[in-house]
């Protein structure tokens, strides 16, 4: 591997600063002069039509400055996918949900915000509600919405090889199934929005966001603003994880109520509003046939698949096709039939999570492949080893591997924790589970239909000389990714990382289509890159027609030119530049051209030095109905292995360790990559053992905070050993793909694995709770 | 809404400031420092104490040394930080200069979104000035109460581990390491400061509901206050205010008044006895805890109180706030009632002693009748075997489905005298009434362990809820029987 000076290294992140010294200013720390504070009254009603809205007395409290209703927006209709555009501003007609959006507020303090919404009078005829998926997608079952016919907002139907034609071939077939709950993210930052909408028309809006591009042209296209005079720009953001990836309308609200009152307007969730908003990990009812060989040869796979998505599609399509698409790696399978649908139900909308409708599919394929082991009697990572696929290969649905490391990342973590001892020799109440999975490196094609650049990046060379200014639309939410443009630009300029500045997340600077689906590091990356490059480039050439040299035999190393066939003369150029910055510091005065001499240089000659990097993956995948579902110009892979006690009285599970092996391709900053991989494992593990959304009979969340939503604690984590493999992505820049995804694929059904190895007992039920245990033990009990 | 409402004026320390400031009864020291005073940094996330994001150090004098507690700003009155000197994390760096602690977290990669990583610093510095190398266990106690979801919790548990090592080592070249340098000069400040709180009449306030919020200093100042009233539905008597604040901010329960016992000096004391040990009702869990003569004598009510929500609350909240609460799951009512607790209940009129057994009438109702305060608990000293069980989603800051205490005397072999208690299966917590008759004067073995279980899930008709249903309600009572008189037998081999 090249030796690199700034990647690859364990750089502290650009805006660790900040964040430890609490300078990092999240939207909800932000505020403007005059500013008003927005809330929200949501449905308490599950499914209901509005007969009227009465905001009289709330209109007549002093402080308040402006009502709204559905009346006070256009009518149109919002979303993610532009094919299923479902959700208005504020909802007309009908409540589908308790949480649904009825009114809003804008008021000088946030208390009087409050009080107002009690003053607001709605009277509503009950519907029949459905909560259950399969009951919504039954003849007669009350109906959400009227284009959705049976409620179901998508169906997939896949046939990839021939099943029926290799079903002949399979000596063993088995058929499982798993069901999940309805997740919440539970990132640490509610969502807040700030707007202010000037006099020329132009709004402007702070958002906790994911992705600044997609909210800009939600706002442009539901308040009918021009979309040039729509900026969306991403301060800190405390954590997203998918939920904060689309526009919400708490983000529309606020526009509207600042449109409404010509004041800038704040609306801050409170905890309990994250969960109602959600648009967090849906609810999987899955279902797996499979047929191997004896020699554990997987024939093929049969795949059924119900998820429920509450009461609005939000990225449903996408997700219903990732839980079907996403098997198609990472173990070769030629034969694969899949039959997914997308279902609305009356409770909060479902959209994208961490590993994007592919989790529950992977746990499911997983536990299944153990149990495909065991009637096999051949060792769980063996039969995986024996179908892996490597770089080079075509899934059966048209996913081109490009760089794959899984059969690397597989041994690594059999051989570091130990795996074969520990599988023969542990107690009954001790187990040890393994599995692998793998995710995209960023969607191949954006939401909506466009041939729109994925990622540009704008890097402008300091008029002074010295720093440079990289301009981008990519949302830092925490991942890193400002760290990640500011190393690739100094490694490519030679220069140290503190003299690189970032500027993101901001949709004025630069087209990025946001954080999700792992595309960051790939994509904004590559195109920082190519920016950092084109800066480079026209350094030298103005070095070379200074100095006489070949612009091919220059070079910037360590700050300084460097020519490689010999020393330049730069007396003349140095006595013009001291003379210029007489009583300056850091003026050199001995040795090499500087950067930043050579950048002033450049800015003379040139004016501002200013280079621009693009990328858009190349056209990806079939011709087949959804097939630009998993696309994705590179694949990550992780395998992992957990090791679990589980008592077995009370069912509670201890985990002791997981060891993880994720191929990134090329890790830009090692532990930034070690990082991603821990927190999906620790987010994987809460997933796996203690997170679910509870419901009443009316649809109303049980545990719509963090005392009874549990996620894991300081307490809970295990050792964590994480592992990086380097396949070197022909596609990535230097190298690089994914790590924040594909790292929790893994995870659940690990532990899932460990805990039937250490109770014999197996579950079809997520989370893995104490109660949910301790029946299948029971039950195993009463069965002997 | 009222017609006036009252407004406190208090006086505290802000990192290097003092802060004079005229604050209203249900603004929290969170809404006042971050949206009055404008220190950011501190975050809000849940609001009601779970997460940890708001957690500020909040110091006050011993022996004229500043002890600095981990606070969850968002459950303070922000009355509470009259006389305190409170460091949040703008106060932590001097200049360009990072506190040690700042320092290895940006070196660990301790932060990633970066919301919870004020709390987290805070946390860890609190635990910091009190230990100079704490062990894991102090690492992760100190953070159980900081929910992070970015990082796995490793790195932040790396950086506490190397600050430990850089400390112990001296080998750190960062002179700004734990407290701040303006510390010293505060402390001194504040042994002078007496500055009294002030109430305030004022029409200024828009929007609020509650009227007043009282402060007495002694029994009799809180009596008279409490007359003042007279109807109990008017007041709410606050001592460590975790509950009060939830209902505050979740809820919006607004009560009319507020009346603060934590100041009243006759209420915080722990006396320690020849045949029992009183708690005041003032007295938080941490105090309980590092009580030296609690840890010696009744070693079971720390291990038990210490796996109470998290350090913060634990700073905040007292066992008297547990009882008065006639919560049916408080891990150290459980414990109390299987220590055989009673309480002391105080009125003008004098006091009485009841058993806390008898003391929680039905859900959420206890004995407590008008004008009378929970003033002392008093646990007696026995001699015997005492263990507590609690069965949780999550290894701690967990609310348990089932928790359960036993205490068990034995003579000759045979038990003498026992006593099973169970919380989250009934309305209140209480004893488990029909194990005593099949263990009592026997000798224990396997076989009486299943009777003694089967005769405790008969007595309950638990309900299902969030936490668990019925049935996995009676399966852990009888887990719980069979646990406690295993770890007996164990102990008596």
């Amino acid at each position: 591997m090249k030796e690199y000076k700034i990647l690859n290294t364990r750089a502290p992140r650009v805006d660790a600063n900040d964040k430890v010294t609490g300078k990092a200013k999240y939207t909800d720390d932000l505020a403007m002069p005059g500013m008003l504070y927005g809330a929200i009254l949501h449905s308490p009603q599950a499914h209901a039509k509005i007969i009227s809205i009465d905001t009289t007395a709330a209109e007549n409290l002093t402080g308040v400055f402006a009502v709204i209703t559905h009346k006070d927006a256009h009518k149109v209709s919002f979303g993610v996918s532009p094919a299923r555009y479902d959700e208005y501003v504020l909802a007309r007609e009908k409540v589908r949900y308790v949480g649904d959006e009825i009114a809003a507020v804008a008021a000088a303090t946030p208390e009087v915000a409050r009080q107002a919404l009690d003053l607001i009078q709605v009277e509503f005829e009950e519907l029949d509600p459905v909560f259950d998926a399969r009951q919504a997608m039954a003849e007669g079952a009350p109906e959400l919405h009227e284009k959705y016919q049976q409620n179901i907002v998508q169906q997939v139907h896949w046939h990839f090889g021939d099943v029926e034609a290799v079903r002949q071939k399979a000596d063993i077939i088995r058929t499982d199934s798993l069901t999940s709950k309805m997740q919440d993210a539970a990132f640490m930052e509610p969502q807040c929005a700030l707007a202010n909408y000037d006099d020329r028309g132009y709004l402007t809006m702070y958002s906790s966001t994911q992705a600044p591009h997609y909210v800009q042209r939600t706002l442009a296209m539901a308040l009918r603003i021009p979309l040039h005079k729509v900026r969306v720009v991403k301060p800190a953001v405390g954590g997203g994880f998918g939920p904060k990836a689309s526009c919400s309308s708490m983000e529309l609200i606020t526009c509207l109520l600042a449109m409404k009152t010509g004041k800038p307007v704040k609306t801050t969730f409170d905890r309990e509003q994250v969960f109602l908003h959600s648009r967090a990990r849906h609810q999987f009812f899955h279902k797996m046939t499979t047929g191997v060989q004896k020699d554990g040869t997987l024939v093929f796979l049969e795949h059924e698949c119900t998820l429920d998505g509450g009461a609005y599609c939000s990225f449903g399509i996408a997700t219903v096709y990732y839980a079907g698409s996403l098997l198609g790696g990472p173990y070769r399978l030629e034969n694969m039939k899949y039959d997914g649908y997308r279902v609305v139900t009356n409770k909060p909308a479902c959209g994208a999570q961490r590993g994007h409708g592919a989790v529950i599919a992977r746990a499911l394929f997983e536990v299944q492949l153990d149990r495909i082991a065991e009637e096999l009697n051949m060792d769980p990572i063996e039969l995986r080893l024996k179908n892996v696929r490597e770089a080079g290969e075509t899934t059966c649905n048209e996913l081109y591997l490009s760089s794959f490391g899984m059969k690397e990342a597989l041994e690594a973590v059999r051989d570091s924790a130990a795996w074969k001892q520990k599988r023969k020799d542990q107690p009954r109440g001790k187990g040890i589970g393994a599995a692998c999975g793998f995710f995209v490196s960023g969607a191949g094609y954006p939401i909506y239909n466009s041939a729109t650049y994925h990622a540009t990046v704008i890097t402008k060379l300091s008029e002074v000389g010295g720093g440079v200014i990289v301009e981008s639309g990519a949302a830092d939410i925490g991942q890193g990714s400002d760290t990640m443009l500011a190393m690739i630009t100094a490694e490519v300029l030679g220069i140290p990382l503190d003299d690189v500045k970032v500027i993101s997340g901001d949709s004025d600077l630069a087209v990025d289509l946001g954080a999700y689906s792992s595309r960051t590091t790939l994509m904004a990356g590559a195109a920082a890159k190519e920016a950092a490059e084109s800066v480079k480039r026209q350094i030298l050439e103005v070095v070379a027609a200074k100095t006489g040299a070949a612009c091919d035999d220059l070079d910037i190393q360590d700050a300084e030119i460097v020519w490689s066939k010999g020393d330049l003369d730069i007396d003349q150029i140095r006595h013009d530049h001291r003379l210029e910055h007489r009583n300056f510091s850091g003026i050199p005065l001995s040795g090499r051209l500087t950067f930043g001499e050579a950048s002033r240089m450049a800015f003379l000659e040139r004016g501002s030095i200013v280079g621009t990097g693009k990328y858009k993956p190349p056209v990806l995948g079939g011709s087949f109905k959804g097939a630009a579902v998993g696309t994705s110009p590179a694949f990550g892979c992780s395998a992992q292995v957990a090791e679990v006690t589980v008592d077995l009285e009370t069912g509670e599970v201890t985990v002791n360790k997981i060891t993880g092996a994720h191929d990134c391709g090329f890790a830009i900053n090692r532990t930034q990559v070690e990082g991603q991989m821990e927190g999906s494992i620790m987010m994987g593990m809460g997933e796996a053992l203690m997170e679910e959304i509870k419901f009443d009979d009316c649809g109303r969340i049980l545990n719509a905070n963090l005392a009874e939503y549990k996620i894991p604690t300081s307490l809970d984590v295990p050792p964590l050993e994480a592992i990086i493999i380097e396949s070197n992505e022909p596609n990535g820049p230097f190298g690089a793909k994914e790590v924040g995804e594909g790292a929790i694929m893994p995870t659940i059904p690990a532990i899932l694995n460990a805990i039937y190895d250490a109770t014999n007992v197996r579950l079809d039920e997520l989370p893995a709770t104490p109660e949910r245990i301790r029946a299948a033990l029971r039950l195993k009990d009463k069965g002997k | 809404m009222k017609a006036s409402n009252l407004t406190t004026s208090i006086s505290f320390f802000l990192n290097a400031q003092h802060i004079k400031v005229a604050v209203s009864p249900e603004t929290t020291a969170l809404g006042l420092i971050r949206n009055e005073l404008g220190k950011r940094g501190t975050k809000e996330s849940c609001s009601e104490g779970d997460c940890g994001a708001c957690t500020i150090a909040a110091g006050e004098l011993s022996d004229g040394k500043l002890n600095y507690r981990a606070i969850n700003s968002c459950l303070w009155p922000a009355i509470r930080l009259h006389g305190k000197h409170i460091i949040t994390i703008e106060g932590l760096s001097q200049g360009e200069e990072l506190n040690l602690i700042q320092e290895q977290m940006l070196e660990h990669h301790a932060t990633q979104c970066g919301y919870c990583t004020p709390g987290i610093i805070m946390s860890l510095f609190c635990l910091f000035t009190r230990k100079q190398s704490p062990n894991k266990q102090d690492i992760v106690q100190a953070l159980e109460g900081n929910l992070c979801r970015c990082t796995g919790y490793q790195p932040i548990l790396s950086a506490a581990q190397s600050i430990t090592e850089l400390l112990i080592g001296k080998k750190h070249t960062n002179a700004n390491h734990i407290l701040p340098g303006y510390v010293s000069e505060i402390e001194s400040k504040l042994v002078s400061h007496s500055e009294p709180i002030k109430v305030i009449e004022t029409n200024a306030f828009q929007g609020r509901d509650i009227h007043g919020y009282y402060v007495p200093r002694t029994l009799e100042e809180l009596h008279t206050c409490m007359d003042k009233f007279g109807d109990p539905e008017r007041y709410r008597i606050v001592s460590g205010g975790t509950d009060l604040m939830v209902d505050i901010n979740i809820n919006r329960n607004f009560p009319e008044n507020i009346i603060d016992i934590s100041e009243i000096d006759d209420l915080s004391a722990i006396r320690i006895k020849q045949d029992s040990i009183s708690i005041g009702s003032g007295v938080t869990l941490t105090s309980i805890i590092e009580h030296p003569g609690i840890r010696e004598k009744l070693p079971i009510l720390r291990e038990t109180l210490l796996l109470v929500g998290s350090e913060q609350i634990r700073n905040m909240a007292t066992l008297a706030g547990n009882i008065a609460n006639a919560s049916p799951i408080a891990d150290g009512v459980v414990a109390l009632l299987g220590l055989d607790a009673d309480v002391t209940l105080l009125s003008k009129n004098g006091r009485r002693n009841v058993k806390l057994s008898d003391f929680f009438i039905d859900y959420k109702q206890t004995d407590l009748q008008t004008g009378e305060i929970l003033g002392e608990i008093h646990i007696p000293i026995q001699e015997g075997f005492f263990n507590f069980e609690k069965s949780s989603k999550r290894q701690a800051v967990d609310i348990a489905t089932v928790n359960s205490f036993c205490y068990l005397k034995e003579d000759s072999g045979l038990i003498s005298d026992c006593r099973f208690v169970f919380g989250g299966m009934d309305k209140t917590v209480r004893l488990a009434e029909s194990c005593r008759p099949v263990v009592q004067g026997k000798k224990l073995d396997d076989r009486l362990i299943l009777k003694c279980a089967e005769a405790a899930v008969k007595e309950f008709e638990p309900i299902s809820d969030v936490r668990g249903s019925a049935d996995y309600r009676r399966q852990l009572v009888e887990n719980h029987i069979v646990k406690h008189l295993h770890k007996f037998l164990s102990i008596n081999e």
